[in-house]
């Protein structure tokens, strides 16, 4: 598809984990390129979300490679798989509840071994300012660019499922991360809400952000992604873009027939 | 009377410094440390055995304890908070590995007991259950103050390194420090997944609230002029929990008044039962139960606290001043003692 | 062997408080500091009773009885209230940390903060094979035998124990599937009550004099033998309390019995160091980091 693309930006290699006798992850192989959008589609349970916690730190492999970047990044505990600059949104966000929005955007925006003590008590106070008003015009930029300005003071737990999500994407542009994992960010949101979410995408898309998402909704993969990579049980199954792949009678058997038929 | 006032003021000044030190683990990083008056003892046994001569043990006091270096009172205090830094640096290695608050809570409780059983035991160590005794006033040889005179002198110290304490983690709390350590509070996968070292945050946390429990059982020692196992125990700790949980999780203002609170009020209510029924020893065992009792009406009908919280917002009134240079830095200040005071100021500007 | 033998009669105690515990957290989920007040009250229930009849079955009876009713109130009056509001870990901690205080503080009202006697039991000591041990001791780890394989039998074989099961492995989908989850949870905490109850006397027989904080200066060795057996984990529970109760007592042989509980928790600190899950693991437990 990509020919004389460069190496990719991510590689995995026989990724597997399994739960007791459940094989969750089961000998997983893909790749994703810098810049491509691409999506990771299966039917339930094909482990698609087990492989977002494995990329990023959450889980620990039981065998295969991740190479992010260049580097070796599986079983890394999450903290140093994010500074390696793969960021991930939750299936459930997890926005930090009893803080204000504008505090969870200020935290997403990455520590940089600023965030201890004796920088706390030795910054003279005119720098801790400047850096505090720094932090805080960017992250109030994200906010109006998330259409979250207007609840920027509010506690995170007054707000919808939607805005939730808006959140989790506002925290994840913060980062400037190189690769993003978002793992349903269509689940359970509203048509309204969808709309800014799939504007919220391509707002990541054009920071230079490569994206790889998991999506039970069709349409909308097809819309926004280059290409997709077809999980089933524990395995990749097909690659190729959407359209392609509706042929495909492994696809169509493990995915498509079942979600046309639903 | 006024001697009276005095003596509840330090000692009200000196739990307030010990129960700010509580409030970092309980309500910055939400953390359940029991053995948060192992620190305190840690502190104050530290700093007598600097600044006590050489133990010269006798048959008739057959106790001793270690070091005894005859050192003055502000580097002994300065120790005494560095070796409560360390040690809780050790304990939290150990406890916080295993991720779980339970966990925590169960070896730091183990911890406080087997030190209080090694010091009470050991007769060689800390003076064994009799403890360290017979410290000179601080400072006071200098000083050349008579009794009345030191009192305010040592109530004003401690007012100072009240004050000391709460600018000092006042300002931690607002740094990024101290976000970070919220943000684990609040849920720490997601916290994780934003580049923070789960384990690193916290025992620095940890330490952090060691050393100042440390730094207030120093003060509390040189206080006394005596330190001894039965000085602390887990019943001192929940009191400061109550004070934590009555004056509002991560709110230094409100942990104080919650602290002053039960410490003024306790004392006060355990003497006047046995007035009331002629019986003098079930007094404590009142004020224990109404403590505790305190601790779950406040937990069931205003979790917050006295005073909630305090969360940054920013107060610039829309999307033009983005333009840098004009968002001001502030901190919302809870206006009324039910600290729903932020609130309003969003919902104008969302309807502007 | 003296020290093995004592270690025994300790485990069997440790191992009947242990896993009321673990079996309580399991499918509760509620870590109670307050458990430690299940076992002294059972205790006192059994001293009251002894003043007026020497029956030992009836003095097992009425610490049972004691133990399961502090554990229903708990449950009811104390739990239950914060679990509907969804109450964080560290509410739920705290809560019983303060139920202890006041229990405690509760007794010392009721009985004085002084030492009472109690004596149950015979003291002629039999020689069974290296060890020697009391009546009482032989009755001890005979009880202690027949409740746990009872409870073993009860989880495994009755619909109670496989409700149980089931609320412990999730609570929310026991509820769908038409389990009673309310009644179970309940049913757990009198059956925890009522086996911490018994250990409490059986502990207080040992001692033979007690305070108030008999059960609270016993809590930490139960923590202790829970987890060094993987907490919730109802035979590492009696595994754990195998080894604390042996290291405790054989350790009391050699050096200053003092250190008798300092030695659990040395135990516990390098379960935690070098195997932080505990010496039995749960399948669910090992892929959570």
């Amino acid at each position: 598809m990509h020919d004389g693309a460069p190496a990719p930006l991510l590689e995995v290699r026989g990724l597997r984990k399994h739960f007791g006798g459940v094989k969750a992850v089961d000998g997983c192989d893909f790749e994703v390129r810098a810049g491509e959008m691409v999506g990771l589609i299966g039917p339930n349970g094909a482990g698609k979300s087990t492989v977002v916690e494995l990329l990023s730190g959450l889980l620990k492999p039981d065998a295969g490679t991740v190479l992010f970047d260049g580097r070796a990044i599986q079983g890394l505990p999450p903290h140093r798989i994010f500074a390696a600059g793969l960021s991930r949104c939750f299936q459930l966000a997890k926005p930090w509840p009893r803080l204000s929005v504008l505090e969870n955007l200020l935290i997403a925006i990455p520590p940089e071994g600023k965030d201890t003590i004796w920088r706390a008590l030795l910054t003279p106070p005119s720098r801790v300012r400047a850096a505090e008003r720094a932090a805080r015009d960017r992250a109030l930029a994200i906010a109006e660019q998330y259409r979250l300005y207007p609840l920027r003071n509010d506690y995170a737990y007054t707000l919808s499922g939607g805005q939730r999500r808006l959140l989790e994407f506002a925290r994840i542009a913060l980062t400037r991360p190189k690769l993003a994992l978002l793992d349903e960010p269509m689940a359970g949101v509203n048509p309204v809400l969808q709309v800014e979410i799939e504007r919220g995408i391509r707002n990541l898309v054009e920071d230079g952000t490569t994206v790889l998402l998991i999506e039970h909704n069709l349409g909308f993969v097809e819309r926004i992604c280059d290409r997709v990579i077809v999980m089933v049980e524990g395995r990749v199954a097909a690659t190729g873009s959407l359209a392609e792949l509706r042929d495909n009678p492994i696809v169509q058997d493990a995915y498509l027939g079942v979600v046309g038929a639903a | 009377m006024i001697q009276y006032t005095v003596t509840v003021c330090t000692v009200g000044a000196i739990t307030a410094i010990l129960v700010l030190g509580v409030n970092v683990s309980w309500g910055w990083v939400g953390q359940i440390d029991l053995a948060y008056y192992a620190y305190v003892a840690i502190g104050a046994y530290a700093a007598m055995v600097l600044e006590l001569p050489r133990a010269h043990p006798s048959p008739t006091t057959p106790n001793s304890y270690i070091l005894g270096l005859h050192w003055p009172f502000i580097p002994s205090v300065l120790v005494a908070t560095a070796v409560g830094a360390a040690a809780a640096l050790v304990v939290g290695t150990i406890a916080l590995r295993r991720l779980r608050g339970d966990y925590i809570a169960i070896i730091t409780a183990c911890t406080a007991l087997m030190l209080t059983a090694v010091t009470s035991v050991d007769n060689h160590l800390l003076g064994g259950y009799i403890g360290v005794y017979g410290l000179a006033e601080p400072l006071n040889t200098a000083l050349h103050l008579g009794p009345t005179g030191y009192s305010y002198f040592y109530l004003g110290l401690c007012i100072f390194c009240l004050l000391l304490a709460y600018l000092v983690l006042e300002r931690i709390y607002k740094s990024p420090f101290g976000r970070s350590l919220r943000a684990v509070r609040e849920n720490d996968t997601a916290a994780a997944a934003f580049g923070r070292n789960l384990f690193w945050l916290r025992l620095r946390g940890y330490a952090l609230g060691g050393a100042v429990g440390a730094f207030g059982g120093a003060l509390f020692a040189n206080y006394l002029l005596a330190w001894n196992p039965a000085s602390w125990s887990l019943t001192e700790v929940t009191l400061l929990i109550a004070g934590v949980v009555v004056g509002g999780q991560a709110n230094s203002r409100g942990v104080i008044i919650g602290s002053v609170l039960i410490e003024s009020a306790l004392p006060q209510i355990s003497q006047l039962f046995p007035l009331l029924t002629s019986n003098s020893t079930i007094g404590p065992s009142i004020a224990s139960i109404l403590g505790a009792g305190g601790i779950i009406v406040m937990l069931r009908f205003r979790p917050g606290g006295i005073l909630r919280e305090r969360r940054a917002i920013d107060r610039t009134g829309g999307p033009e001043s983005l333009v840098p240079h004009v968002p001001a830095v502030s901190f919302a200040r809870p206006t009324t003692a039910t600290g729903v005071a932020v609130g309003t100021s969003s919902e104008v500007e969302r309807d502007a | 062997m003296l020290g093995v033998g004592f270690g025994l009669v300790t485990a069997s105690i440790v191992a009947l408080s242990t896993v009321a515990m673990s079996l309580q957290f399991s499918v509760t989920r509620t870590i109670n500091f307050a458990h430690g007040e299940l076992m002294t009250v059972g205790a006192y229930a059994a001293y009251v009773v002894a003043k007026s009849t020497s029956d030992l079955p009836l003095q097992a009876l009425a610490a049972m009885a004691a133990g399961a009713v502090l554990g229903w109130v708990l449950n009811v009056a104390l739990f239950q209230p914060f679990v509907r509001r969804h109450a964080t870990k560290l509410v739920i901690f705290v809560l019983s940390v303060a139920a202890s205080f006041i229990i405690q503080n509760v007794l010392e009202i009721g009985f004085g903060g002084s030492y009472v006697d109690y004596q149950a039991g015979s003291t002629n000591a039999y020689n069974v094979g290296p060890f020697q041990w009391t009546e009482m001791d032989i009755v001890t780890m005979v009880v202690a035998v027949v409740v746990l394989v009872g409870l073993h039998l009860t989880i495994r074989r009755t619909k109670f124990g496989k409700a149980q099961r089931a609320v412990a492995d999730d609570v929310l989908l026991a509820r769908t599937t038409g389990v009673g989850a309310q009644r179970i949870i309940a049913l757990t905490w009198i059956l925890d009550g009522a086996i911490a109850g018994l250990a409490g006397m059986l502990l207080a027989a040992q001692v033979g004099s007690f305070t108030p904080t008999l059960g609270f200066g016993y809590l930490l060795v139960i923590f202790s033998a829970a987890i060094v057996g993987g907490i919730g984990q109802m035979y590492g529970a009696m595994l754990g309390a195998l080894v604390i109760g042996l290291v405790m007592e054989v350790s009391a042989v050699y050096i200053n019995p003092s250190y008798k509980e300092s030695m659990a928790f040395l135990i516990l600190v390098a379960v935690l160091l070098f195997r932080p899950q505990g010496i039995v693991t749960a399948l669910s437990e090992s892929n959570v980091q």
